[in-house]
């Protein structure tokens, strides 16, 4: 089930979800507030990676592909008058916010990370596949972004890009053997 | 206590975290991008949870939970070799 803004806000309360920072502010009043009805807003880190074209494949049967990918890309750092996106460009990106969903027996949650709909009618995607934050995650969450539309579009680090679904989960999850047995953070945390 | 396993590093595709390939006992060499603040890099080691701590005394390999998904294996959990861990 899909969890409204207070509710979202009381799972931070409570620690069944942690945005780091803290979304702010909470009421609806300020215009500025990042909570819409139920999902709350994710924004753009400054670092960009782009991929560089050459005469090769990602093959994932080749195995190595964290490294292959790795060599094959450049960090971008967002100027202050932002980066243009060229139509047909793709490039990753990585929200500002840290997101952790614990392991918490009869309480965890999960999450859908999607755009906004004003972005995707300039034909911006965000996050076109694996949208899904699973349960146990611990970090930020990477942007696949590409221009679909005829134009540039201009992004700028700090942006509302996209934005966070929390949803709650039905049974406890088992991440692996040993979870539960006196831990409730996601591993390695 | 705290356990690592023995890996190779490289810059990753964004500044804060590196490309990992990990050699494990049942797959081959598996790689993940990691953040850097699970990783030594002049060490060449990676941090990891142990699984089954206590009873996989007598096996050569060790399971493990890495830090973030790889790419050539579904799951985060992954048997790697004994003498690739060290535990402090």
């Amino acid at each position: 089930m899909i969890l409204s803004n207070l509710e979202i806000q009381k799972a931070i309360d409570e620690g069944r979800v942690i945005i780091t920072p803290d979304p702010q502010p909470r009421s609806a009043e300020y215009s500025n507030c990042p909570y819409d009805t139920t999902a709350v807003d994710l924004h753009l880190a400054g670092a960009l990676s782009v991929p560089r074209a050459g005469a090769f494949n990602y093959d994932v049967s080749q195995g190595e592909i964290a490294t292959f990918l790795a060599r094959n890309s450049e960090h971008l750092e967002i100027p202050a008058t932002g980066y243009v996106l060229k139509p047909h460009l793709f490039v990753l990106g990585r929200t500002q916010e840290t997101v952790t969903l614990p392991l918490i027996p009869g309480q965890t949650l999960a999450a859908r990370i999607e755009g906004k709909s004003s972005f995707a009618r300039c034909g911006l995607l965000v996050h076109f596949t694996a949208p899904t934050v699973h349960s146990g995650f611990n970090g930020t969450l990477t942007l696949e972004i590409i221009n679909l539309g005829k134009a540039g579009i201009t992004l700028y680090s700090g942006m509302a890009i996209a934005q966070l679904i929390l949803e709650s989960v039905e049974g406890d999850p088992q991440a692996n053997p040993s979870q539960f047995q006196g831990q409730s953070t996601p591993a390695g945390t | 206590m705290s356990s690592w396993v023995k890996c190779s590093i490289e810059p990753g595709m964004f500044p804060d975290e590196y490309a990992v390939v990990v050699d494990t006992s049942e797959v081959g060499k598996i790689s993940l991008f990691a953040p850097e603040n699970k990783v030594r890099v002049e060490q060449n080691l990676m941090s990891v949870q142990r699984l089954n701590e206590g009873n996989d005394s007598n096996g050569s390999s060790v399971l493990v939970r890495l830090p973030a998904q790889p790419f050539e294996i579904t799951s985060q959990n992954v048997r790697v070799p004994r003498e690739n861990i060290f535990s402090e």
